[in-house]
């Protein structure tokens, strides 16, 4: 549970940026003033945050013990976590130098395989059918600018 | 009558094919993409929005609340024939609904959630009819120090009725309030927190978070957890719709009051579709003679919260539009759709933009019907596709997202965005820090930090400006007392929603 602690640490980062900004005073505030209010109000509720956890644990502490050791069966799956996340990226970068069908196959075909059950060429039909759908809603219907192929 | 006037205004609005065609679109689009387990109206929005570029603010206003309430509708059949909410606001239906499934009974408990959505979507429109203008006539009187504590109450009430205690809650909408200074500040013209990138000055995109908070992490979380496997749905005939008279009758207080919950959790800035529902099955079973009824098919148990949720997200209307903060979520995006539009959504709506308004009031009756009556003949279209494995699904709907949010500004970062708010999303929901009032902790930060500056300016500094004024004193009064009342109590709907979780994976 590291909720508290990282939300604490984001807080008081927020509050030492704010300095960096000019703070003014309460009848003629400067850019700097609210943020640094906001970054010690953040703190606070970290602070509770960390404290409601920790009082949790302790009085939990047992049988989270037993869900861990019943729970060692499940290996940690990367797929479905990375997978989505690295598909957006790709359509990113993709996009403007490549165009937009590559990036949409490339961006379909990489989250396809974030699910094992899913066979390749399942996946290279829906990323052919997904290309094909959106050019023509996006590019012919809504006349969105985009370039279909960039090289 | 003024209110005859208003319907008369509304309806000669509304009824032009453009409109009517639009009005279809969104509540067709909304229906279907709520059936669906993993799309919900937020997603929906952000993928059509491009569209909306292409026609008259009003009529974009249309398509998009037609979306909104029509996921509402579509939501339930999901949750009752799999099990899995096919939004957020319909999760509590799983608890009752599917059991009344496995009992053969999915065609009536179809039937009744159906006629409730239509219910309290009919309870909003008259709230909205009677009570918005007042609103925007009171919110005309307020000054800077209202507006102030009037968001601080809405923020505070998003927070206390996050499902894991007070204090997650009010640290989102502090995170929601620092990513909302990103970008320019309007007063000084100084860049805060934008490290530089010129691509920062503008401020975060609002369509990006929603779409990774909810959207990117929710189909990570599916995914993870393998909730969408081994699920097949019954195939539901017609006639196997028709409710029998005791279901009737067990319904029509739970109805009733379930509008009035949502209605009135619509009204209140903070909160919306999803916590309606929630606090209406809550109170039916308090108040129930058979508690023990609920969470075996209970009938009281999916009308409650369905007509709840459908009075709010129309209700949600009357805040967004009259006093320019939004309700929850979904109409934190729906406002920066009406400003990309270029209309600032305030007290003087009504009066500036009347065929606006009243023509979005008519086309929610017009939008309600057409649900009402579309909903029932269409079933087997639905089961149908839910029959579509999720596997096959997801890709798709990530490249949506992706395009969506591109089409929208033009500007690869915003893509990237999505990629980053989605790894903040996962981890969040692995944290159990919700995403909702950070999103509107987000939408609401400049206009805050606006009027808190500005009540300060006019009172030389003197902060007893937030308490002198009534309306701010017990605006922030009322803050308070919800504060301590989540703190003693921690959140009535707590159970409740850690059950749902635990029923629907």
């Amino acid at each position: 549970m590291l909720a508290g602690p990282v939300l604490l640490l984001f807080g008081a980062a927020v509050f030492a940026a704010a300095w960096t900004y000019e703070i003014g005073e309460l009848r003629r505030m400067g850019p700097g003033y609210f943020p640094m209010l906001l970054g010690a109000t953040l703190c606070l509720f970290a602070a509770l945050i960390a404290l409601q956890d920790a009082k949790d644990r302790i009085s939990s502490g047992r049988r989270a013990r037993r869900t861990i050791r019943s729970g060692t069966g499940n290996r940690f799956q990367w797929r479905p976590r990375i997978l989505p996340l690295f598909a957006i990226l790709l359509f990113a970068m993709l996009l403007e130098t490549a165009g937009f069908v590559p990036a949409v196959i490339a961006a379909v075909a990489t989250a396809g395989f974030a699910e094992r059950s899913n066979s390749s060429l399942a996946i290279a039909v829906i990323a052919a059918a997904t290309a094909i759908f959106t050019s023509t809603v996006f590019v012919y219907l809504l006349g969105i600018p985009f370039r279909l192929f960039a090289v | 009558m003024a209110v005859f006037d208003h319907i008369a205004t509304g309806f000669t609005a509304v009824f032009t094919l453009q409109k009517l065609l639009y009005c279809f679109f969104g509540v067709f689009m909304g229906m279907l993409m709520g059936v669906l387990p993993g799309i919900g109206a937020m997603a929906t929005i952000s993928m059509l929005l491009p569209i909306t570029f292409y026609v008259s603010p009003d009529v974009g206003l249309i398509m998009l609340a037609g979306i909104y309430y029509g996921a509402q509708y579509g939501g339930s059949i999901a949750s009752i024939l799999l099990n899995l909410p096919g939004t957020p606001s319909s999760a509590i239906i799983c608890l009752d609904g599917y059991p009344m499934a496995k009992q053969g009974r999915a065609g009536p408990a179809i039937f009744l959630t159906t006629v409730a959505s239509f219910l309290g979507s009919m309870f909003a429109v008259i709230l909205l009819l009677t009570i918005a203008p007042l609103a925007a006539r009171l919110a005309l009187t307020f000054g800077a120090a209202d507006y102030f504590s009037l968001m601080i109450l809405g923020l505070v009430a998003a927070a206390s009725l996050a499902r894991h205690g007070v204090a997650r809650g009010l640290a989102m909408v502090a995170v929601g309030l620092i990513l909302g200074m990103v970008g320019t500040d309007v007063t000084s013209g100084t860049y805060r927190f934008t490290f530089g990138l010129l691509d920062l000055a503008d401020g975060l995109s609002i369509i990006a978070m929603a779409m990774g908070l909810f959207g990117v992490s929710e189909i990570i979380s599916n995914l993870v957890s393998g909730a969408h496997r081994r699920r097949v749905p019954q195939s539901i005939a017609f006639r196997d719709l028709v409710p029998v008279k005791k279901d009737l009758r067990q319904s029509s207080g739970p109805v009733a009051r379930g509008g009035i919950i949502g209605a009135f959790l619509g009204i209140l800035p903070g909160t919306g579709a999803s916590i309606a529902s929630f606090v209406a099955y809550g109170f039916e079973k308090r108040i129930s003679k058979v508690p023990g009824e609920f969470g075996k098919g209970h009938v009281p148990g999916i009308v409650a919260p369905e007509s709840a949720n459908n009075a709010a997200a129309q209700a949600a209307f009357i805040p967004t539009l009259t006093l320019g903060i939004p309700g929850d979520a979904v109409m934190a995006l729906m406002m920066s759709a009406l400003i990309i539009h270029g209309i600032q959504p305030g007290p003087t709506v009504i009066e500036s933009h009347p065929d606006l308004f009243w023509g979005l009031v008519a086309s929610f009756v017009i939008g309600n019907v057409l649900l009402l009556i579309m909903n029932l003949p269409l079933i087997g279209l639905w089961v149908k596709l839910l029959t579509i494995p999720y596997r096959y699904l997801y890709p798709v709907i990530l490249v949506l997202i992706c395009v969506g949010v591109y089409a929208v500004s033009s500007n690869v970062y915003d893509v990237v965005q999505v990629f980053l708010f989605g790894i903040v999303g996962y981890l969040m929901m692995r944290a159990k820090l919700e995403p909702a009032p950070m999103l509107l902790g987000f939408v609401l930060g400049p206009l805050l930090e606006d009027n808190f500056r500005r009540a300060l300016i006019l009172s030389r500094g003197e902060l007893s400006v937030f308490v002198e004024r009534p309306i701010s004193l017990s605006l922030l009064l009322a803050s308070a007392a919800l504060i301590a009342f989540s703190l003693r109590r921690p959140v009535a709907v707590a159970a409740d929603g850690d059950q749902s979780r635990e029923v629907s994976r």
